[in-house]
């Protein structure tokens, strides 16, 4: 496993101006896979329930996955990895093959946005992405009778035909920033602005912060020994970190084809 | 001088426009325009214009409101804060400030404002007919219900070899709890029916050591360790959530959870580490690690003295003394090291607490279960003290219960074929007594009415259901949960409108008790509650966590018992101050006789026995999943079906070594066929089982659904409790 602790060097980089770089640091090893993050996800943001819907056809913005160490009983040992839009940092993939321009990234937070209102529903961004963390919208988005009424108002319903994915809870960055506003102030501070999945998390896997803050929990973890990021070879500067003191959780995130030796960027 | 050039002026055939040239403009012109704006334009802008469909649904508009309840979903009592727009709830989130639970929300607790809206939701009277082909579900006006009802009770009164009138109460502790026992003094044969609740029960061997001052047990998991867990759900559904994380800070201090199980949990996932035993060897695990800890004297000197007075019975010494490391080894599937190292571990890091229960019960822990890890609990010296078993004061009681009600029966004690008319409260919470069970009970021209909104649960048993009102549509009471060190109150105010065919139990009780003029009337429900908040009020002692606050304030801080009340339905919780365990005195502990080690031993050479046969079969062994994942909300499909966090009703999971003995492959359709019956599944193959277990999860399904609970497959002992049967798979499609 290569080193993984980029955080301390990223944040020295200039981030397109960025002020903030916010990001997640997910404890693999206290996840226990409930799925009140995709539930919470799922209310915040508006996503509709889907009748037979399976791993294919549902819409998650962020899904976790069951992984196992391919031993056999007793040394079978799991994890569950909670995947999201890993907003990318550098070569965005989704943001470099969008023809309508209705992916990017937000040059002061560091944030991959999506604009459903410009998707034209080509799919380029789902095709590009490595981490499979883009649902396109097969059908116009149903509730149940009497649940519209438990929408979230400050996100729109997408309509069938457009890709979307998370944003990091652009709902409460903006109430955050509002909220600022209001109170006179022209910046937000990291704490004031949680995302949905990060609210609901009951042991405390998720923690969320501004990765350019090395004070802050999720620099710090991002920074130890333990952490590591998906396919990091792809050198897309992913700004979801996750940790694991287990070295055999560490290794899934390589991905590497069974004989191939080379090390990955870091 | 002419100009023209003869030679370069174009004939006439040359000069006439055709098709090519047509072409060529239309082709240049798209050509051209692409590299214009309007071509993006148009097409942006038909996006946004396709995306504003009168059919999409539109957000409500309105004033944020924060509002502030107490999560009815389950005893955890979990404190909620509630966004709404105007009235309507939009999202639930926990107060991870709040004292006991720090209450993060379980996956349905996150979503249960959609409840009111879920597709399967009862809100008509159905009346249920059982036909050959299932069972046929009709619509009813709900006086034909009571009329059944009040027939019946007609029928007992005047003749009572006829049956017994019996309530099954889900949600034992409430006040309405101590009604229905008052309701049932009226009948000479009245029985109140209520789940046991295992921790709770596993908890009771220590009344004999902390005395009989208390009848109450709690676990002070937060100051604890190290925690052995014999089984217990820690991270699928035991206790509050909160109480979890809170947990796995302590292990970030050096804490440690040991959880002992043959399955591959979630909680085993979590552990620390983690020792597979062959199911039904727990007990004889425990007693062996209490066997090393005797042997090896690590137990703590403040139970010494009494101890000394176990190895003075000869049973229990005998007992101890033959309960080597290799022959539980041999028993429980394990290495005899792993027990010795196991002893001494958990003895180095105190407080330690060992746990059993939460598997859903009537469960298969018996009573030789629970004396087992009570002794083990005794000698780590968790008994009564800090990070340990505490004891705890009972919550007050409404002044309103009739002092003559009838107590409370574990379904084992009912006779079989004796209960004319059984009526179900909280019946959607039916997956701790198996249906079987509960069937066994019922007399030949016997009637069930089931209290619930959804069709699960003990639905498919009955004969009506009536809808009831849902969490956040009634004022709800939130008593004790069963795993708290002090007693704790706590109310879920209504912050929605009821269907308008929705009651409360109570009064489909009083309307069926007036129509079988019986001397009895339902007291109002609310005074009811406003009678318990004066008895609480009045212990004058403990704390109230405010949630909007989120402070904690002493109860006295109350001048009234009103303003106790106004204070609970707009969102807080009391606690009770903990007992002064410096004062408690450990005596006449259940051990010191000997019939508790003749009745041990007997429970355990045959278990030994059992387990250290070499396995002729596969075992079905039926697991708990969280009730909250599988009913809250249509988004829970997220987690099951779209992710396969959860297992799904039909369900079953082997090990890849014994699929490929019995060639199953993943997916493939199968039967899991007993002595007692078959049951369809979907097989599952798992590295994380242990070879030669077959285990099935107990999933809530609707009544119509055609697949029951995999307990009815399995031996119910006389306790009421089931155990891993022997079973085999015979696939489908061959």
């Amino acid at each position: 496993m290569s080193s993984n602790n980029t955080a301390s060097s990223d944040s020295a980089k200039p981030n397109g101006g960025a002020v903030a770089r916010y990001g997640m640091a997910i404890d693999l090893d206290r996840c226990h896979g409930c799925g009140a993050c995709m539930l919470a996800c799922s209310v915040e943001n508006n996503i509709p329930p889907l009748p037979d819907a399976d791993d294919r056809k549902g819409i998650t913005w962020i899904r976790v996955y069951k992984a196992d160490n391919r031993e056999a009983f007793p040394k079978a040992q799991t994890v569950f990895v909670p995947v999201l839009c890993q907003h990318c940092g550098e070569h965005t993939p989704c943001v470099h093959v969008c023809p309508q321009q209705a992916v990017d990234v937000d040059p002061k937070t560091g944030i991959v946005g999506q604009m459903p209102e410009r998707c034209l529903g080509c799919r380029y961004c789902m095709a590009a992405c490595p981490y499979h963390a883009r649902y396109f919208n097969w059908w116009d988005p149903v509730w149940p009778k009497g649940m519209e009424k438990t929408l979230n108002p400050a996100v729109s319903p997408r309509m069938r035909g457009v890709v979307e994915k998370c944003n990091l809870c652009h709902g409460r960055l903006q109430a955050a920033r509002a909220k600022a506003a209001s109170e006179g102030r022209r910046e937000i501070q990291a704490e004031e602005y949680r995302p949905a999945c990060v609210d609901a998390c009951p042991t405390g896997a998720l923690v969320f912060g501004d990765l350019n803050d090395k004070t802050s929990k999720v620099a710090q973890m991002a920074a130890g020994k333990n952490a590591f990021r998906l396919l990091e070879s792809l050198g897309t500067d992913p700004k979801i970190y996750y940790v694991s003191k287990r070295p055999w959780v560490r290794r899934l995130a390589e991905n590497r084809l069974p004989g191939r030796k080379e090390e990955t960027i870091g | 001088m002419k100009l023209t050039n003869e030679a370069a002026k174009p004939s006439a055939s040359q000069r006439n426009i055709n098709r090519r040239h047509l072409l060529k403009f239309v082709g240049g012109s798209a050509l051209g325009t692409l590299f214009t704006p309007l071509p993006w334009k148009v097409l942006d802008d038909a996006t946004i214009w396709t995306q504003n469909w009168s059919w999409i649904p539109v957000p409500p508009r309105g004033e944020t409101i924060i509002r502030y309840t107490t999560c009815g979903l389950c005893p955890a009592g979990c404190g909620v804060r509630v966004r709404c727009i105007g009235s309507q709830p939009i999202s639930l989130t926990g107060l991870p400030d709040q004292p006991i639970g720090r209450s993060a929300l379980c996956p349905g607790g996150l979503v249960a404002h959609h409840l009111p809206y879920h597709p399967g939701r009862v809100s008509h009277p159905l009346r249920i007919i059982k036909t050959q082909r299932g069972s046929e579900v009709r619509q009813i006006p709900v006086d034909q219900a009571l009329e059944a009802i009040s027939q019946t009770i007609a029928d007992v009164r005047s003749d009572s070899s006829a049956g017994r009138v019996a309530i099954l109460d889900m949600l034992p502790g409430r006040s309405v709890s101590l009604v229905y026992r008052e309701f049932l003094s009226k009948f000479s044969n009245g029985v109140y029916l209520a789940p046991v609740d295992d921790t709770q029960h596993a908890l009771t061997v220590f009344a004999g050591i902390a005395g009989k001052e208390y009848s109450e047990f709690g676990v002070d998991l937060e100051q604890a360790r190290t925690v052995v867990s014999f089984g217990t759900d820690l991270m699928e559904g035991w206790g509050a959530p909160g109480r979890v994380s809170h947990l796995l800070d302590s292990w970030e201090d050096g804490g440690r959870l040991i959880q002992i199980e043959p399955r591959y949990s979630k909680t085993a996932a979590m552990a620390d580490s983690w020792l597979p035993v062959k199911p039904g060897s727990e007990p004889i695990l425990a007693l062996s690690l209490a066997a090393v800890i005797v042997n090896e004297k690590l137990y703590p000197p403040e139970v010494g003295s009494l101890v000394a007075q176990i190895q003075g019975i000869p049973e229990a010494r005998t007992l101890l003394d033959e309960l080597t490391p290799e022959r539980a080894a041999q028993a429980c599937g394990i290495d005899p090291q792993t027990i010795v190292t196991t002893a001494r571990e958990i003895v180095r890091q105190t407080p330690a607490l060992a746990l059993i229960g939460g598997a859903p019960g009537e469960s298969g822990n018996q009573r030789a279960d629970h004396l087992a890890i009570g002794l083990l609990n005794l000698l780590m010296g968790a008994v009564g003290r800090a990070g340990g078993v505490v004891p705890r004061r009972s919550l007050p009681a409404p002044a309103v219960a009739s002092s003559s009600d009838v107590p409370v029966t574990r379904l084992a004690g009912v006779p079989d074929r004796s209960i004319r008319l059984l009526m179900i409260d909280a019946s959607s919470l039916g997956n701790s007594i198996p249906a079987s069970l509960i069937e066994a009970k019922l007399a030949e021209k016997s009637l069930v009415v089931t209290f619930s909104s959804f069709q699960t649960g003990y639905s498919s048993i009955s004969d009506y259901i009536l809808p009831t009102p849902l969490y956040l549509e009634s004022l709800m009471e939130v008593p004790t949960a069963s795993d708290s060190p002090v007693a704790s109150y706590a109310l879920s105010a209504p912050l929605l409108t009821a269907p308008a065919d929705s009651l409360t139990p109570l009064e489909y009780l009083g309307r069926a008790a007036s129509q079988a003029v019986l001397d009895w009337s339902a007291p109002d429900a609310e005074a009811l509650i406003e009678s318990r908040i004066q008895a609480v009020w009045e212990t004058q002692q403990g704390t109230v966590f405010v949630y909007s606050e989120e402070t904690t304030k002493p109860l006295t801080d109350f001048a009234s018992a009103a303003d106790l009340a106004q204070a609970l339905r707009e969102g807080a919780c009391w606690y009770d101050s903990p007992v002064d365990l410096a004062n408690l005195k450990l005596s006449g502990s259940p051990y010191l006789t000997a019939d508790t080690w003749d009745r041990l031993r007997s429970d355990l050479d045959q278990r030994i026995e059992v387990t250290s046969a070499p396995a002729s079969s596969l075992v079905l062994m039926p697991f708990g999943t969280s009730f909250m994942a599988t009913l809250a909300s249509p988004l829970t499909g997220k987690l099951t079906s779209e992710s396969r966090l959860y297992p799904q009703a039909g369900d079953a999971f082997i090990s890849p070594s014994d699929a490929a003995r019995l060639g199953v492959r993943e997916g493939e359709r199968a039967e899991i066929e007993t002595a007692r019956g078959r049951l369809p599944v979907c097989m599952r193959i798992d590295s994380a089982i242990m070879p030669g277990l077959i285990c099935v999860p107990i999933v809530e399904v609707p009544v119509s659904a055609a697949w029951s609970d995999p307990r009815t497959l399995c031996e119910v002992g006389k306790d009421g409790a089931w155990r891993g049967t022997p079973a085999s798979i015979r696939r489908l499609n061959v």
